[in-house]
């Protein structure tokens, strides 16, 4: 087991060290003088240090004198040792001013935390009065005994989470003195002993979690699940197991989120709708989105009710695509409008591009050579899109490779600017150095999605067998995103 | 011819002649005793009793407790007297007890010629009587070594030594059994005295208690102790000053949100403003339990506090009511229109000090007065910072000046503010022109610097002159005991 310890009994004495400190004695000359309270059981070193390693050192007097004399488990306060207690919490966020941290206004991290059950114990603690008269001993108990009535109240932690911080000081016995009357010929020194029993506990640490929010619920109903029969087979000595069940038969699936936000993605941002609210078009596409008409709603309104606490470019938002997979980016909140989220995407969550070679051949077709098309370092991107029917490439450089929207050109006829090209909207051409060819033909690809990047944006796009879309933009229902703040 | 004996019962020459040879055997052969001489019970008029009387004369047969019968202040000699004495050296092992070391066999005896101790010290000895044995000095102790610790002996019994006794059987030694002293109230004159050096000259500002009692040093490792539990739970209770309380709008569950365009904003939450948006001010702390409030507002928002609350005071107002005990934090709620409590401060030191003030030691560190017997009363508006205040009732003199304005109680003793030339101050009663005029005095802080007394609230005060006051803290067997005769 690894190793902890954090001084919990120590912590014990300490406090009843504390309760029984800066009493005072009266002299006759009206001299207060404090009563120093230790440890009862110190090293054999420490107390020679303490009398400065002499002889002649004078001890003095009045002292008292605190120790553990027994430690016993308590059976009558044992509770569930598998019970766990939880709190969830919100820090003060903190801000540094020149090396100084100090709490702000703000909400700063959260957090979780569990607590096992902790093992209750009685402790048993002395506490010996030395003093050099009766009347000395009267003047230091009257003033410690009214404060047990008969218990007194001790925390050993003012921790908020530290359920086992707070216990008392019973007083269960008073020894009036260690003498006995008569003396006879010896003098020895007089203690008044006060023995104080304290139910405390001992507590495993704790675990300190992420706080612990629900943020999704999908709920979902099965018309038929189906039983393995085990796998157990007589004789052969095989594990028996259990059967498992399959749901299977999805009739309906319904996903609640904290909020029940839907999110439009677009161009890098990212903007918060209510349920019942949407874009136009609702569907990705080349154009840009008109709002619905609602009220702007304030992401801050959101990160409120998420565990963690926003951090500007490093929060993240989590984007579930139909394939399965996750769009990844991190935001920062718009600093001019805080409706709005700023997102950079990680490349690498992006669906990758689909290589084309000059030969029109997809990286999943076995005769692929990007090695030996005009554009071998990228074969998974076009330069730009363009309108043919109004854009004059020039002289381009060997590999340009354009998307065009409109259709140019005819069999047997020539242009000025593309030359014998003969090309449809939504094809991806390609200048050999000589001449612009198509390497992509969208009338071959009807069944296909093909993903490429368009350089001049830095957009992703996807051919959907019927039209170019951006690949990931577009609007997500609250099911289909989420945010780790 | 008288018979033959060697027993005499009278002193003569023969005692004499031995008495000599034994007080020369001391003077060759033992060892110099420095001898603190014990004078009596130290006691005073002030706090007698009949069990505890006040002696007029110091003598060593006093009894300073006839109760106890104990003698705990005692009174040495200043001067130290040398005498000459033996014993046997014993080998000293140390016991450790629940104290620190001791020496186990720490009683020596000590055996010291009759007529030469009755000489020079004029007395026999007698318990409590103190001896120094300059020879067991520590010159390398645990310390600094500027000082060589000097050993310490009480005398615990005083008889005639056994071994003392001549042919003529009678006595030339005491036998005194010695223990080491302890630093107690019983020898506190004696350790309060200056320490020496090598030259026997005192050294400033240092005792010997400093140098040879472990007082100091249990006393820091107290400290250290204490410091420590403070530092675990400052307070009573538990500390939730660094948790945030999110606010939230009660019918929809949603955070509430301040944006820039309301015009309720409040700046002083300026550092959470972010873009457009900032938190709203819940109208309770979301951490409860026991003892924790501490009366600050939640999520270390601004507060003011006094003993009335602000004029025309804002939304989510805070302000802490220190004129309720236990303190109380409000928060202004337009919606009331009213102040609204938040919570009491009942988190508490738990180090026994002289302010603690819960409900059980608050009858105990308790040093205010009820005050008794009014000459002189008047009602004035004064205003904060003001120190002399001119009343309209005629000059009347009297032993204490009470200000008072609602809970705020301002006392001072006349007599310990008479008129001084330096620093120049007219006393706190003055007659100007017929009436009473009250200065308020110059108080001294804990570093000693001289404090000029103010008003701190503007408002209509109580200027009340009375003649008598009692204490709030009386013993319960004392209180409102008879004062006067039947």
């Amino acid at each position: 087991m690894q190793f902890f310890y954090d001084g919990q009994i120590r912590r014990y004495l300490t406090q009843t060290i504390r309760v029984l400190s800066n009493f005072v004695v009266k002299y006759g000359d009206g001299t207060l003088v404090r009563v120093p309270v230790m440890y009862g059981d110190s090293d054999r070193q420490v107390g020679s240090i303490i009398s400065q390693n002499s002889a002649n050192a004078v001890a003095s007097v009045p002292r008292i004198a605190v120790y553990i004399s027994g430690l016993d488990i308590d059976h009558s306060r044992l509770g569930d040792a598998s019970y766990v207690g939880k709190l969830n919490f919100r820090e003060r966020d903190i801000q540094v001013d020149n090396g100084q941290q100090t709490y702000n206004q703000a909400q700063g991290k959260n957090y979780t935390i569990e607590r096992l059950m902790p093992t209750p114990f009685k402790l048993t603690m002395k506490c010996d009065i030395w003093s050099s008269s009766t009347e000395q001993k009267l003047q230091i108990l009257e003033q410690i005994m009214v404060l047990f009535n008969p218990s007194l109240e001790i925390q050993t932690t003012d921790n908020y989470i530290d359920w086992t911080s707070l216990s008392v000081l019973n007083l269960s016995s008073v020894n009036w003195s260690s003498r006995q009357v008569p003396v006879g010929t010896e003098n020895p020194i007089d203690i008044a002993t006060l023995t104080f029993d304290s139910p405390i506990w001992i507590s495993p640490p704790v675990k300190v979690k992420h706080l612990g929010v629900i943020t999704k619920i999908i709920t979902s109903i099965y018309n038929n699940y189906q039983t393995d029969s085990d796998s157990y087979v007589q004789g052969l000595g095989e594990p028996l197991t259990t059967g498992t069940s399959f749901l299977s038969d999805l009739l309906s699936q319904e996903v609640t989120t904290v909020s029940d936000y839907i999110i439009q993605i677009y161009n890098g941002e990212a903007i918060l709708l209510t349920s019942n609210e949407g874009y136009t078009p609702r569907e990705p596409n080349l154009d840009i989105p008109t709002r619905g008409g609602s009220a702007a709603i304030n992401w801050h309104d959101l990160f409120d009710r998420y565990p963690g606490k926003y951090i500007a470019g490093s929060s993240m938002l989590y984007l579930t695509q139909p394939n399965g997979t996750e769009v990844v980016g991190t935001f920062a909140i718009n600093p001019l409008d805080s409706t709005r989220l700023n997102v950079t995407y990680f490349a690498d969550t992006l669906v990758p591009n689909t290589g084309i070679d000059s030969n029109g051949y997809l990286d999943t077709n076995q005769n692929y050579n990007a090695a030996a098309s005009y554009r071998p370092s990228s074969p998974g991107t076009f330069d730009a899109i363009v309108n043919p029917q109004t854009y004059n490439p020039g002289t381009p450089s060997v590999g340009l490779r354009l998307l065009i929207i409109e259709d140019i050109g005819s069999s047997g006829h020539t242009t000025e600017a593309w030359g014998s090209l003969v090309a449809k909207a939504n094809d991806i051409i390609e200048w050999t150095g000589s001449q612009w060819h198509v390497i992509f033909d969208y009338t071959h690809f009807s069944d296909t999605m093909v993903w490429q990047t368009n350089i001049y944006t830095g957009v992703q796009y996807l051919w959907n067998g019927v039209q170019w879309v951006k690949s990931f933009e577009g609007e997500y229902t609250s099911s289909q995103w989420r945010i780790v703040l | 011819m008288p018979r033959l004996s060697l027993y005499k019962p009278e002193y003569g020459l023969d005692y004499n002649f031995i008495d000599r040879q034994v007080s020369e055997m001391f003077q060759a052969g033992g060892t110099d005793v420095y001898l603190h001489k014990y004078l009596g019970a130290n006691t005073s008029a002030d706090n007698a009793t009949a069990d505890q009387p006040n002696y007029a004369q110091t003598s060593i047969t006093n009894i300073q407790d006839l109760l106890l019968l104990e003698n705990r202040d005692r009174t040495y000699d200043t001067q130290v007297y040398r005498i000459r004495g033996l014993y046997n050296v014993q080998q000293s092992e140390f016991s450790l007890s629940q104290f620190g070391l001791f020496i186990d066999n720490d009683t020596i005896f000590l055996e010291i010629h009759i007529n030469d101790f009755i000489k020079y010290i004029g007395r026999k000895p007698i318990n409590g009587d103190v001896i120094e044995l300059p020879h067991l000095r520590d010159d390398f102790a645990l310390n600094n070594l500027s000082f060589a610790l000097p050993r310490y002996y009480v005398v615990d019994d005083v008889g005639r030594s056994s071994g003392g006794f001549s042919v003529t059987w009678q006595p030339h030694l005491y036998r005194l059994r010695c223990k080491k002293v302890t630093d107690s109230q019983q020898f506190a004159s004696i350790f309060n005295q200056p320490a020496t050096d090598a030259n026997g000259d005192p050294v400033a500002n240092t005792t010997l208690l400093d140098i040879l009692s472990t007082q100091n040093t249990a006393l820091s490792i107290n400290d250290a102790v204490v410091n420590q539990a403070e530092a675990d739970a400052a307070k009573s209770g538990y500390e939730t000053r660094q948790f945030y309380t999110l606010a939230v709008d009660p019918n929809t569950g949603k955070p509430v949100l301040e944006t820039a365009d309301q015009s309720t904003l409040d700046a002083s939450n300026a550092s959470n403003i972010n873009a457009a948006a900032v938190n709203g001010v819940p109208v309770r702390t979301g951490y409860t339990g026991y003892l924790v409030g501490d009366g600050f507002p939640v999520n270390g928002y601004a507060f003011g506090f006094g003993i009335q609350f602000p004029n025309n005071p804002a939304d989510n107002d805070f302000y802490l009511r220190v004129d309720f005990l236990p303190n109380r934090l409000f928060r202004y709620d337009t919606q009331v229109n009213g102040w609204v409590v938040v919570e009491d401060a009942v988190r508490m030191n738990m180090t026994n000090n002289d302010t603690r003030s819960t409900l059980k030691t608050s009858f105990i560190n308790n040093s205010d007065y009820i005050y008794n017997d009014s000459v002189a009363v008047d009602y004035i508006e004064l205003t904060v910072g003001q120190t002399q205040i001119n009343t309209s009732v005629s000059y009347q003199t009297g032993l204490y000046v009470v200000l008072k304005y609602q809970t705020t109680i301002l006392a001072y003793v006349v007599a310990d503010h008479p008129m001084t030339t330096s620093p120049s101050y007219p006393g706190i009663l003055v007659n100007n022109s017929g009436h009473l005029q009250i200065n308020l005095p110059k108080i001294p802080d804990v570093n000693n610097n001289l404090v000029q007394q103010t008003i701190p609230y503007a408002g209509q005060w109580t200027i009340n002159i009375c003649n008598n006051r009692e204490a709030q803290r009386q013993s319960l067997s004392t209180a409102l005991r008879p004062k006067a005769d039947f």
